[in-house]
């Protein structure tokens, strides 16, 4: 009998040595990760780290589509884009400018 | 030079104002595929720019959140507008545009103004029209543009290779 309780008080000991190790998430991740229940609650997550006083709501408006909502990955896809077609548009120009240069056009 | 031409015919400038004034925020460049016009570039990504346009300038176009415009200048034409050049003019976009919820976001890019440190940013104050509302300014020589100093320092660099 004495041995068992010695095992209990090890067992709890050991509990509550493990629960000082244990971070406690904060409330706003955990009210996220607790309402993911759909798609744009990912959205939510990417933002919840940002610092964001204002704002913004849409009334009577349409919402935005999922993929141009103020995120940063939205930010950074459509920023690549942005350099994607330049570079392209860059070399376009020059392959034409060579072609006519060459007179192969 | 050319080169530089048919990027510019490919992307343009964005600038937001409240309607409410006549100055008018850059904001940023669009950029989108030859088969994209750049009103369906804007309105495609409108939400995103409309955005980015209350943050970058909180205290001037956030309290116009709903009903900020968005205008279009030529591609790269700071300099000109700058200078209020008569031939440059705003285009104003709307934010419903027929077809634009069927563009690809990969057939448009946005790459919105980011301030450094103190930075004041760039605005300009335009007619209704989007015309400039000042005189053109007449400088004795034009600044080098981004594109000229780049190619100066391809040169240079060339050299200490």
């Amino acid at each position: 009998m004495a041995q068992l309780h010695n095992r209990l008080f090890l067992f709890l000991l050991a509990l509550q040595l493990a629960a000082g190790f244990l971070t406690t998430p904060r409330p706003s991740r955990l009210l996220a990760i607790r309402g993911a229940t759909d798609s744009t609650d990912w959205d939510r997550l990417i933002r919840e780290d940002e610092d964001d006083d204002l704002v913004f709501e849409y009334g009577d408006r349409d919402p935005p589509p999922r993929d141009m909502k103020y995120t940063m990955y939205n930010i950074n896809r459509q920023r690549e884009h942005y350099n994607s077609i330049r570079e392209v548009s860059s070399k376009v120009r020059l392959v034409s400018l060579h072609a006519y240069t060459h007179g192969l056009t | 030079m050319a080169q530089h031409k048919q990027q510019q015919e490919l992307s343009n400038d964005v600038y937001a104002r409240d309607p409410k004034t006549d100055t008018y925020f850059f904001v940023g460049k669009i950029a989108r595929v030859s088969d994209v016009t750049p009103d369906l570039a804007v309105a495609r990504q409108y939400n995103l720019i409309e955005e980015h346009s209350a943050r970058l300038r909180p205290l001037e176009l956030y309290p116009a959140w709903g009903s900020i415009e968005l205008w279009l200048a030529p591609g790269d034409s700071e300099l000109d507008v700058a200078y209020c050049k008569p031939e440059i003019q705003f285009i104003r976009v709307g934010r419903e545009v027929d077809g634009a919820s069927e563009v690809r976001n990969s057939s448009c890019g946005f790459a919105g103004e980011l301030y450094e440190g103190e930075e004041e940013g760039f605005r300009t104050q335009r007619t209704e029209d989007g015309f400039a509302a000042k005189p053109e300014v007449q400088a004795q020589q034009r600044q080098p543009s981004d594109a000229d100093m780049d190619e100066l320092m391809e040169t240079l660099n060339s050299q200490v290779d």
